[in-house]
């Protein structure tokens, strides 16, 4: 069965284990999904979920066992040296952890631009002018590309990682439970500036998140993991409204009641 | 990160101390052929300037061929210290280098470089030096760089290659492997630069090392050749007169002591600096 | 009644310049049995005040004010009236649960040592009673899971643990700091759950404090908001939600998700 041709990304049985100490791990047991050309399809699992590990298998951070993955029609397994270097330029990522993600060492223009720097998009002045244009994009100015990740917040640091990760022209965002670290109000700020990112620059989003609430602002279809597979996926008013999934239902129980 | 520590340690007293001794010995070194009075190497005249207590003429006497110790300290000096710090340039670079590619290459060449390291740190350095020296006769200066810093790379790899090892898990690197970093861009941009301060350490503590390694060798006649001086050499000379001529003794083991002080110090005021900075990040 | 907790105009400053206290002079009082809880933005001074109130307060930062805590002025207690105040009559579970725990002991251990620190001589009976609480807390298999290392457990088990280890000598104040951010959203409403039951058994006050008001609403009978290091409202929790006064709390309770309500 082919997939539609809105499908950007196609993932197909995918495996991934880990080695542990009692032999091997399986953290996605056989996991088949679609996303479609400017949906935000949010994955929503606890930890031990597997939806990390799903997720750094479709960026081909870690090689999975079996299954396939391909990204507007090509098989992103199967690429090597120079041309798995290009399709990095379209799938990129924002990780969880604003403190870890960010070489501390490095200054704040020269972490935008690693980007552009080693996919050669452009360089000397003009690289800096692009750097200071994603800057402003994501909220922060230009003279803060001098400054170090240490003197920033873990909201203004999650900009910077966004800002890193738009700086080669991505299709497609894996944000890899991108606003969990942060505190409620900032939480709010870095999903609307996801929003308005993506209605600018047309981008297709996978929300890796392990609160259910968290994705009903921003997400267009959920897809929900336990224990390596996919138990159920919906479009979010549908899921919400009227899950199936047992452990679907028991997400939607553990969100805090408010009394009034 | 790497340029807060740095002044972090600028700010500490005891290590611009540390620092400006050293500094002090290198300069004296390589001003040595135009700071010092006399020539290191002739005996103008060994009879009747022989074994001179120190006095204006001669600010730290004369050795048992009139030579003026004080010329033959700051010319010692270039080769001492010239020494050292070549054999610890050359033992850093290995090591960092041998180190890394171990961290991040992984596999049979890890396996390997790890082993080479674990199987040489086991044989103490002196006796591999010493059967090297016997093997081969005297060896030019050059040769003693070589052989220093071919035995003394070992921690450095070692300390090298656990840091790195333990920075590539870190997130940063793994979101540098998204934008498509080759994995020497990573080694190069965040690898090393993390490491270099530990470097730096180790560097410190192989030239505390080293310095009286070379001077110990010299002192047996296994080192520097006379009549080519070096701090050990000039002990050598003075060996048969401790008790009697004590300027011959005290004058470089003060030397050479205030050398290994400083490098120590230093050292340990980097470790400091390293974990003060990471205390506060 | 006499509060439990008396805090009066707690200032917390950095010892060596930098111009903004941390904490900018905070009052408000604790009665045995309440739960109050604390929240604002990350930065505006709370986990600082729940080191201060529990006397681990980093170095480089100094409180002054009066802590008043059964009476005594915990601020200017030495180290050792300090350590036995702590565990003891008041307990603190922190965010971050494995730096918390001793990566190289057996969590059993650890938790029975709370007992023995505090004069408990018989230290089977203290593994004992720490096996037993560890039950409570509702970690399953107690015996078996005591056995194990920090890092074998989930990081919802050992949230559980630390709670054990808090509530062991059954404290008369526990404050949570974050206790749950770390945590699966299952097992947060557990451990909340948690939090509640034992405020009932043993009549323990509870100080939690979160980002998060969601958190802190099914719990907390009374709400602390505070910014930029000071309390900017000091409610009942209803109040607070219906009537917020404060632009800060009025974008908390905006924050907070709505899905709960629907149901």
């Amino acid at each position: 069965m082919s997939a539609p041709a809105s499908a950007l990304v196609t993932v197909r049985d995918l495996v991934v284990e880990y080695p542990s100490p009692g032999g091997r791990v399986r953290a996605v047991d056989g996991v088949s999904l679609e996303i479609h050309r400017g949906e935000t399809l949010a994955l929503v699992g606890e930890s031990g979920s597997g939806k990390t590990s799903l997720g750094r298998a479709i960026l081909r951070l870690v090689d999975p066992v079996a299954g396939s993955v391909s990204f507007d029609g090509t098989d992103v397994l199967a690429l090597t040296g120079e041309q798995l270097r290009r399709m990095r330029r379209r799938v990129q990522v924002v990780f969880q952890d604003p403190k870890a993600s960010l070489d501390p060492r490095m200054s704040v223009g020269c972490i935008v631009r690693e980007g552009i720097d080693i996919h050669r998009i452009t360089a000397g002045a003009d690289a800096d002018a692009r750097v200071a244009r994603l800057l402003g994009e994501v909220g922060l100015s230009a003279p803060d590309a001098a400054r170090h990740p240490g003197e920033f917040s873990g909201g203004e640091r999650q900009r910077i990682a966004i800002a890193r990760a738009l700086a080669v022209e991505p299709d497609f965002l894996v944000l890899d439970e991108a606003v969990s670290a942060l505190d409620v109000i900032v939480r709010a700020q870095i999903l609307d500036l996801l929003a308005v990112l993506q209605a600018e620059r047309a981008l297709t989003y996978l929300f890796i998140a392990h609160d259910l609430a968290v994705v009903e602002r921003i997400a267009s279809r959920v897809a929900v993991m336990q224990g390596g597979r996919i138990v159920e996926c919906a479009p979010t008013r549908t899921l919400f409204d009227a899950p199936s999934a047992p452990h679907t239902k028991s997400l939607l129980a553990a969100i805090p009641r408010m009394p009034w | 990160m790497a340029a807060r520590t740095w002044r972090r340690l600028l700010d500490d007293r005891p290590a611009r101390a540390a620092a400006a001794v050293l500094a002090c010995a290198s300069l004296a070194a390589l001003l040595a052929p135009w700071i010092s009075g006399y020539d290191p190497t002739l005996q103008p005249d060994p009879v009747t300037l022989r074994l001179v207590p120190p006095s204006w003429q001669h600010l730290m006497g004369t050795d048992p061929y009139s030579r003026d110790v004080l010329s033959r300290l700051l010319h010692g000096a270039r080769v001492s210290l010239g020494v050292a710090a070549g054999s610890m340039l050359l033992a850093a670079t290995l090591g960092t280098a041998l180190g890394a590619l171990a961290a991040v290459v992984g596999g049979w060449v890890d396996s390997f470089v790890s082993g080479l390291v674990d199987v040489l740190i086991a044989v103490p350095r002196l006796l591999i030096v010493v059967a090297l020296v016997a093997t081969f006769g005297a060896l030019s200066p050059w040769w003693l760089v070589v052989l220093l810093g071919g035995t003394g790379w070992l921690t450095t790899a070692r300390i090298v290659r656990a840091e790195l090892r333990d920075n590539l898990q870190r997130e940063y690197v793994l979101a540098a492997r998204a934008l498509g970093a080759t994995k020497w861009r990573i080694t190069w941009q965040h690898l090393l630069p993390a490491v270099a301060p530990q470097v730096a350490v180790a560097a410190a503590l192989a030239l505390a090392a080293v310095v009286p390694l070379e001077a110990a060798l010299s002192f047996v006649g296994l080192g520097v050749q006379p009549p080519l001086p070096s701090w050990g050499n000039i002990l050598l000379d003075g060996a048969d007169y401790l008790t009697s001529a004590w300027w011959l003794v005290v004058f470089p083991v003060t030397a050479i002591t205030c050398t290994v002080g400083a490098a120590l110090v230093l050292a340990d005021r980097l470790r400091a600096a390293i974990a003060g900075e990471e205390q506060a990040s | 009644m006499t509060p439990l907790l008396s805090v009066t105009d707690l200032r917390i400053d950095i010892t060596h310049g930098a111009a903004r206290a941390v904490l900018a002079g905070v009052s408000f009082d604790v009665a045995p049995g309440d739960t109050v809880g604390i929240v604002g933005a990350s930065g505006g001074g709370k986990t600082s005040l729940a080191l201060a109130l529990i006397g681990l307060l980093p170095p480089g930062l100094r409180a002054s004010g009066r802590v008043a805590f059964e009476g005594r002025d915990v601020l200017s207690l030495d180290d050792r009236a300090r350590r036995d105040l702590r565990g003891r009559r008041l307990s603190m579970v922190f965010q971050e649960p494995f730096t918390a725990l001793n990566p190289r002991q057996r969590v059993g251990a650890q938790v029975a040592e709370m007992a023995t620190a505090h004069g408990q001589r018989d230290a089977r009976r203290a593994l004992r009673d720490a096996v037993t609480m560890l039950g409570r807390v509702g970690l399953a298999e107690p015996d078996e899971r005591a056995r194990r290392l920090p890092h074998q457990l989930s990081g919802g088990e050992r949230q559980r643990v630390l709670l054990a280890m808090a509530l062991l000598l059954e404290p008369a104040l526990l404050i949570a700091d974050e206790p749950t951010s770390a945590l699966d959203v299952t097992v947060q409403g557990q451990v909340l759950e948690l939090l509640r039951e034992q405020q009932r058994e043993i009549g323990m006050a509870l100080l939690l404090v979160s980002h998060d008001l969601g958190v802190v609403a099914g719990t907390c009978r009374r709400t602390l908001v505070m910014h930029e290091g000071r309390i900017v409202e000091d409610a009942p929790t209803r109040q607070v939600f219906t009537a917020p006064r404060h632009p800060l709390t009025t974008a908390l309770v905006g924050a907070v998700s709505r899905i709960g309500a629907r149901a």
